[in-house]
């Protein structure tokens, strides 16, 4: 927390090489977020790519409030969710009707980057509404509080909770009738 | 244990990790607030850096290294014959002209160049600097003309440099080759949209790299290509076939109100010799005596700026600078040969020029045995495998 709290003093007097370390500090949680919540990496790497990018323009008045991560993720949760609305619309919009929507995760290049338990979990997230992957990523991945998620949503605590429940619900559920099974997460249950 | 904490453990465990072009994308973004900060860097210059870009050397400089850096693409598929697609839609082969921009890496960070091809002349044009350069494929030569000083510079880019470049136009001709004779071996990427045209992907892999081509659905035409190295993506896009042209803005001629300035340059061969002087000019000039964090085409293209600025501030001559300037981007040129012809790690991130015991750059070729290893006083050994850095 200190070391953060170093690093942002240093931003905001205009050391940019704080952003090197910031980045390096951050990166494989933010990539792991940001494809968490899209279910793919290329998106996943835009978005990561963006928010470092907008995050040079608060340089000289940027104030820490809660911890890096959490701002970071955050940010990440934002830009990944408009990505997403794009992304929706883009495979539902006026470029081709007839064409049928594809998983993200069943796109060539996506299966080819993915790694393969990385595939495994995101056909599985990829099944959740996305309110609820988001909750329960941001909870897992980014060890937010449900009020802060609450607050990144803009619903009620209760209701933060109940998605992160219905979520843990639903990938149980999926765990046990799929492939899943193979990662072992219910002892005794043969996979 | 409870199978909501087992779910929960298992997501944790899997982990995707920032890749190496992400690392550089980001850090490039960084590294140009950085330097606009300085006041010596912006891709699209406005005006007022125009001014200051043109009180320097660095255009001739810039330019010459962006012609070592941006032309060697085309080496893989020169070595490795025509690349296998499929399906892909109406066949071009005699286009008379080929105009298209082409970049390396992220679009936003990177310079964009812009060609026009009559046969095998090519006039091209970049997105940070004035430089015109008309290259002859034939003859290999290249004619450097600087508008805001009217003069003009013959160089010789006989070697890897010419031919690369000639591969990079063939390639647009095979797309279209290919698709006839072996429509099985594509994969379909599907739709999107570019610039408010829908576009239809295809993948072909082979050669140690893939190629991705995105035709317009309305045109069947080529309208973008992605040819993907193993640590570096160049693009080519708004692709167009048989566009009128004047055919004198390829002439290798130098134009009216031009002086020709003479000068004893070669683009020729690219070799490790001409990496290792990059190294030396990355590390010495640019980065104040250490080496860079990363190294890339795409870095060192954004680098050339400050490059410039640098030798401005040395006094250096005219000579003298383009001469760096010249060094530093068949470097570069021989690093992105081996992007496509081998393998290579760089390590110098925090290493001091000067340390002989560090190595900050190792590569080989194809299935050597042994690496060709550079340590941080630019010495270079050849390692075993088995002694090679894990």
């Amino acid at each position: 927390m200190l070391d953060d709290k170093l690093l942002i003093w240093q931003f905001n007097r205009g050391r940019v090489e704080a952003l090197h370390r910031i980045y390096e500090k951050y990166k494989h949680d933010l990539v792991t977020l940001a494809a968490s919540l899209l279910t793919d990496l290329a998106l996943a790497e835009d978005v990561v790519h963006d928010v470092f990018i907008g995050f040079i323009r608060s340089s000289g008045r940027f104030q820490l409030t809660g911890s890096l991560k959490g701002y970071l993720s955050t940010c990440v949760a934002n830009a990944a969710r408009n990505c997403n609305k794009a992304e929706w619309r883009r495979r539902h919009g006026a470029i081709d009707e007839a064409e049928p929507p594809v998983s993200v995760a069943d796109n060539p290049i996506s299966q080819v980057v993915l790694d393969e338990e990385f595939g495994r979990l995101s056909r599985a997230l990829d099944q959740l509404p996305y309110e609820q992957r988001e909750v329960l990523v941001l909870r897992v991945y980014a060890g937010m509080t449900f009020a802060a998620i609450a607050a990144q949503q803009n619903v009620s605590i209760y209701t933060a909770q109940g998605r992160y429940r219905y979520a843990l619900d639903k990938m149980r559920s999926l765990f046990m009738r799929s492939e899943l099974k193979t990662v072992k997460l219910f002892p005794g249950i043969p996979a | 244990m409870r199978p909501d904490k087992n779910i929960i453990d298992y997501m944790k465990s899997v982990r995707i990790k920032a890749n190496a072009r992400l690392d550089s994308r980001v850090h490039s973004g960084i590294d140009r607030a950085l330097a606009e900060s300085q006041q010596t860097i912006k891709v699209h210059m406005e005006p007022n850096r125009r001014r200051i870009f043109m009180k320097n050397p660095i255009r001739k400089i810039a330019a010459a290294a962006m012609v070592a850096i941006t032309s060697t693409a085309g080496i893989l598929f020169m070595l490795g014959g025509k690349p296998a697609f499929a399906k892909v839609i109406q066949p071009i082969l005699h286009a008379r002209t080929v105009v298209f921009d082409f970049f390396v890496g992220d679009e936003a960070a990177s310079a964009v160049m812009h060609d026009e091809v009559v046969g095998s002349r090519i006039r091209r044009t970049f997105s940070n600097m004035p430089t015109v350069l008309v290259l002859d494929l034939d003859k290999g030569r290249m004619l450097t003309l600087d508008p805001p000083s009217k003069t003009a510079v013959y160089m010789d880019i006989q070697g890897p440099l010419v031919e690369g470049t000639r591969s990079i136009m063939k390639l647009v001709q095979d797309i279209v080759k290919e698709i006839e004779d072996n429509p099985g071996q594509v994969q379909d990427l599907g739709r999107r949209e570019m610039n408010g045209r829908i576009a239809v992907g295809y993948q072909v892999k082979g050669y140690g790299t893939k190629l991705h081509i995105w035709a317009d659905v309305a045109t069947a035409t080529p309208v973008r290509i992605e040819l993907y190295g193993s640590q570096s993506v160049t693009v080519l896009k708004n692709i167009e076939f048989d566009v009128p042209m004047d055919e004198s803005l390829v002439s290798m001629d130098v134009p009216a109100g031009y002086a020709e300035q003479k000068a004893e340059l070669s683009m020729g061969n690219l070799t490790e010799q001409d990496f290792v002087e990059s190294l030396r000019v990355w590390a010495q000039l640019i980065n104040g005596g250490a080496f860079p964090d990363t190294v890339s085409v795409e870095v060192a293209m954004q680098q050339m700026p400050v490059l410039g600025a640098k030798i401005g501030q040395m006094n250096l001559s005219a000579e003298e600078g383009t001469k760096t300037g010249v060094a530093f981007g068949k470097g570069l040129g021989f690093l992105q040969m081996l992007d496509y012809q081998g393998e290579w790690h760089y390590a110098g991130k925090g290493v001091t020029f000067g340390d002989a015991k560090t190595a900050v750059f190792w590569y080989r070729k194809g299935d050597a045995k042994t690496y060709r290893v550079i340590y941080g006083d630019l010495h270079v050994e050849d390692v075993e495998l088995d002694r090679m850095p894990k």
